[in-house]
């Protein structure tokens, strides 16, 4: 493919080159014993689906009223992970800020993945899956197209356009470490890269259109992160159960989705620097800005959720006020309390720096961020649904043994696509850190001057 | 068409490729092409073209979208006329949202097309000339020239502070 595909790769010169590009080299027998491991779960949670296909819905615990269980609420809790991927490599670009370039690539492969693991779960939730075309507008016999008002299809449509053109952004971005990669190695795998860098040759000419689709593209998906979950809030707030029609839902997923998102990529980075040896690039100063960024959504989740209290007993409306109590004080209490406690009080521990700076810390907080997020989405969509206008129509909850096992399974996904990235493609990106390096090194020598 | 000449020079760093850039634009000459392992947007000015036309695929691929998107939904509203929740079937405010999330994957994909037609990406193999270690730590400069500038040109770059130059 390439000219030189059976020379020798030439001796690696750059720092950054060399210490990225290390990280590639051959996995240990720990990595694919993981990956193993993360294989078989998602086999397992894979035969539960076809369980689920075979036996019909009825294995899951999802019936009227409550007909969104935990396959939504992963959904939702997906979409919203993906969310600070785009905002740390788009939102934060466009703001110049410096601390995002050691980070952004992992931020944005999350991103991919994540939205990867979301997408399935409609696809579990629909039942007849192998009829899922049904929702794609195409010419048919049954003239039967789908309805564009509906906010489900919105979805579709949102998720489906955030999807690729995250991949676009992430390739986008990849595209001159992955000549990189190409230009370190040899056969086949420099066959591979050459392709998937689409024969990048590093000439001005490249470059220059380079960093102008780059910003275009960074430009358009700043918007569209704010559109996509506030689409997903949507799914909810177009109806008029109580608890789900509210106007603040929009900005309130949003924030709620770069917050956990933020927990995510803390999670993930804590120990992928150790592991590559990326403790240079990616510092505890990285940590430190994240977390600052999670105490101001912290604070924008805790209004909403004051202001969503404040709505229902203000509004005078007797349902959402009788909702919000019953949420507050009745069996999803612990629940509720939990969500509030994880998302909204312990972020704001990141106020004392010990705290913001303990890489542990960091991690267990992340993690607490998360679990809070997943019951916020379970909270709102069982909460709702249990217990709408009518007492009659109350009902209970409680996921299978299926619906468990598929859940486990997305994670193992998640996190399996995410080790197979680390090791294949530059964790950190190589060109844009260089060109920061040196845009460093100039002005402090323009300072010295 | 008399026969040209090409002088590769190879820098270790961007100061060096600078000043060659300086040099050589000084003597007149502006047919060079530059190599570098990340972008040099702050050297605009001595290269020979400037800024890109990206922008104008991605309007295009802006209106293309949202043409697309209003019309996806209005005519398959138009085929499945229903009235759902009071709205007439071809709404355009629940249509605002078809056509603002098509006009952004459209104005992404034209943006993608855009770069890969006007950065001439291709998968053929890589010129003989195109040096691996672009992507590492080296800038190179090919200038093309008229052969009895050549031995002045190369003695230019290398007196700039070029580690290699080759003549061919």
């Amino acid at each position: 493919m390439t000219s030189q595909s059976d020379a020798a790769a030439p001796p690696v010169q750059s720092p950054v080159n060399r210490l990225v590009l290390g990280t590639l080299s051959g996995p240990s027998r720990l990595y694919w014993a993981i990956v193993i491991a993360l294989a078989l779960v998602v086999v397992i949670g894979f035969s539960a689906f076809i369980y689920q296909m075979r036996t019909g819905m009825g294995v899951a615990g999802i019936n009227i009223p409550v007909a969104w269980g935990v396959y939504i609420v992963n959904f939702v809790f997906w979409v919203g992970i993906a969310h600070s991927g785009t905002l740390i490599s788009a939102i934060l670009y466009l703001f110049r800020v410096r601390w995002r370039t050691s980070i952004y690539r992992s931020a944005e492969a999350m991103t991919v993945f994540a939205l990867m693991t979301a997408a399935l779960f409609p696809l579990v939730h629909l039942g007849r899956v192998w009829v899922f075309y049904w929702i794609l507008p195409y010419p048919n016999n049954s003239h039967l197209y789908p309805n564009f008002k509906s906010p489900l299809v919105w979805d579709v449509v949102a998720v489906t356009a955030y999807l690729t053109v995250s991949v676009l952004f992430f390739w986008l971005g990849l595209l001159p470490d992955l000549a990189a990669v190409r230009d370190s190695s040899q056969g086949r795998r420099r066959a591979i890269y050459h392709i998937l860098s689409l024969g990048w040759q590093n000439r001005h000419e490249q470059w220059r259109h380079y960093a102008r689709a780059y910003l275009c593209l960074a430009v358009l998906a700043t918007p569209l992160v704010i559109s996509v979950h506030s689409v997903v809030s949507w799914d909810f707030a177009m109806s008029i159960l109580p608890g789900w029609h509210t106007t603040i839902f929009a900005p309130y997923f949003v924030a709620g989705a770069i917050h956990s998102g933020l927990a995510t990529i803390i999670i993930l980075l804590i120990p992928l620097r150790k592991i590559l040896g990326l403790e240079r690039l990616i510092t505890v100063r990285h940590f430190e800005a994240m977390a600052q960024l999670m105490i101001l959504t912290a604070l924008v989740i805790l209004y909403s959720y004051a202001i969503e209290g404040f709505t229902a007993w203000y509004s005078g409306n007797r349902i959402e006020g009788q909702f919000a109590l019953w949420r507050a004080t009745g069996p999803m209490a612990g629940l509720y309390w939990s969500m509030i406690t994880g998302n909204c009080i312990v972020p704001l521990l990141f106020f004392f720096k010990r705290v913001r700076t303990s890489l542990p810390v960091l991690f267990i907080f992340g993690l607490v961020v998360d679990a809070a997020m997943w019951v916020e989405r379970l909270v709102i969509i069982k909460g709702s649904l249990s217990h709408d206008f009518m007492p009659s129509a109350w009902g209970r909850y409680a996921p299978t043994w299926v619906e468990i096992t598929i859940s486990t399974a997305a994670f193992a996904w998640f996190m399996l696509l995410f080790l197979l990235f680390a090791k294949h493609a530059p964790t950190v990106p190589i060109s844009e850190m260089k060109g920061s390096l040196a845009a460093r090194a100039s002005a402090e020598s323009e300072a010295a001057r | 068409m008399s026969e040209r000449w090409r002088i590769t020079a190879r820098f270790s760093t961007a100061d060096g490729l600078r000043a060659a850039l300086k040099a050589l634009r000084e003597a007149g000459l502006r047919d060079y092409e530059v190599f570098s392992p990340y972008g040099l947007i702050e050297e605009e000015p001595l290269m020979a073209r400037r800024g890109s036309v990206v922008r104008a695929f991605a309007v295009v691929g802006g209106l293309v979208g949202a043409a697309g998107g209003f019309a996806l939904a209005i005519l398959s509203a138009e085929i499945y006329s229903l009235i759902v929740g009071g709205k007439p079937p071809a709404a355009i405010i629940p249509y605002c949202i078809v056509g603002f999330e098509l006009t952004i994957l459209a104005v992404a994909i034209f943006a993608i097309v855009g770069l890969v037609m006007l950065a001439r990406m291709r998968l053929t193999a890589l010129p003989e000339q195109y040096d691996p270690g672009y992507s590492d730590a080296t800038f190179g400069l090919h200038a093309d020239c008229l052969p009895e500038q050549a031995s002045t040109v190369a003695a230019l770059l290398r007196k700039v502070g070029a580690e290699e130059v080759h003549e061919r």
